[in-house]
């Protein structure tokens, strides 16, 4: 006789038994009377939180649009920045060298993560992730 | 402004569950809809980071439970949330379904095993995305769950008596 672990009826239930396995449980489920009303209760509860689920359930109103003008934002703003302190830093190029160059830099680091951050904001938009059942 | 497509049309199918499962943990439908629009922009921010190998739904999913179990410690810190304040869904929708019933004996149970319910009912997620979920090894998804459907019978039964 096939040896079952009671927690495999749940998984039974659940569709979450590999083929063959799912078809011996059945099999003995069949000729098992105490099996079977067990499983049988099993699936009345199961049918009563499925219907507690359904009734829960409604469709929430979500603005991704709105979500994504956030992050745009912040990668305007990001751009803004740069482009600030570029201006700053070509001013400041003649008489302090220094400061320049330091202005430059950051300018660039600025130019360079706003430019990733747009490329992989971009990414999101090439391909859905599956959806796994 | 377009939202950005991949994302949204993964999300989509999965905010009516979304809805249901903030709804059953917060136990008020407008907070629900917080609850679910906050993960999805959140979701949306961390989305250039998601691992394509792993469940977007038990990914998504994750981040509203953590968001939903935020809310509920500022609740319970701020105690300004009474008990038993469930909203359930109008009895005029499903008038044959005993909400109620069932809720009480939700919240008898251990806080595993009405995870793990609300999980696999509400948020409508696999033993796959239940174990990534949860962080556990799929045969303790099988067994808890398991156990969770036997002491949630015990105590409906009880309530009957």
């Amino acid at each position: 006789m096939t040896q079952i672990d009671p927690a495999e009826l749940s998984a039974l239930l659940d569709g979450e038994l590999p083929q063959a396995r799912a078809a011996e449980l059945r099999a003995a489920i069949t000729a098992n009377p105490a099996l079977r009303a067990e499983f049988e209760a099993l699936a009345d509860d199961d049918a009563n939180w499925r219907r507690a689920a359904a009734s829960a359930q409604f469709a929430p109103a979500i603005d991704l649009a709105r979500a994504r003008l956030a992050l745009d934002s912040t990668a305007i703003l990001s751009g803004i920045l740069a482009v600030l302190l570029l201006v700053r830093g070509l001013s400041k190029l003649p008489d302090a060298m220094a400061w320049g160059l330091a202005a430059q830099a950051v300018t660039l680091c600025a130019v360079l993560a706003w430019a990733i951050h747009l490329v992989l904001a971009a990414d999101t938009t090439a391909t859905a992730p599956a959806t796994k059942p | 402004m377009a939202a950005p497509s991949a994302y949204a049309l993964a999300l989509r199918p999965l905010l009516p569950a979304a809805a249901a499962y903030a709804r059953v943990l917060l136990r008020n439908r407008h907070d629900a809809e917080d609850a679910v629009q906050h993960a999805a922009l959140r979701g949306l921010e961390q989305f250039n980071r998601f691992d394509t190998n792993r469940s977007f739904k038990a990914w998504w999913f994750t981040i509203l439970r953590n968001h939903c179990l935020d809310l509920l410690r500022v609740r319970q810190s701020a105690r300004t949330e009474p008990l038993g304040d469930l909203d359930p869904p109008a009895p005029e929708q499903e008038p044959e379904f005993d909400w109620s019933r069932l809720e009480t004996a939700i919240t008898r149970l251990s806080p595993e095993h009405r995870e793990i319910l609300r999980l696999r009912y509400f948020a409508d997620l696999s033993y796959r995305d239940l174990a990534e979920t949860l962080q556990i090894p799929p045969g303790t998804v099988m067994s808890r769950l398991h156990l969770a459907r036997l002491a949630l019978r015990r105590f409906l039964s009880e309530d009957e008596i």
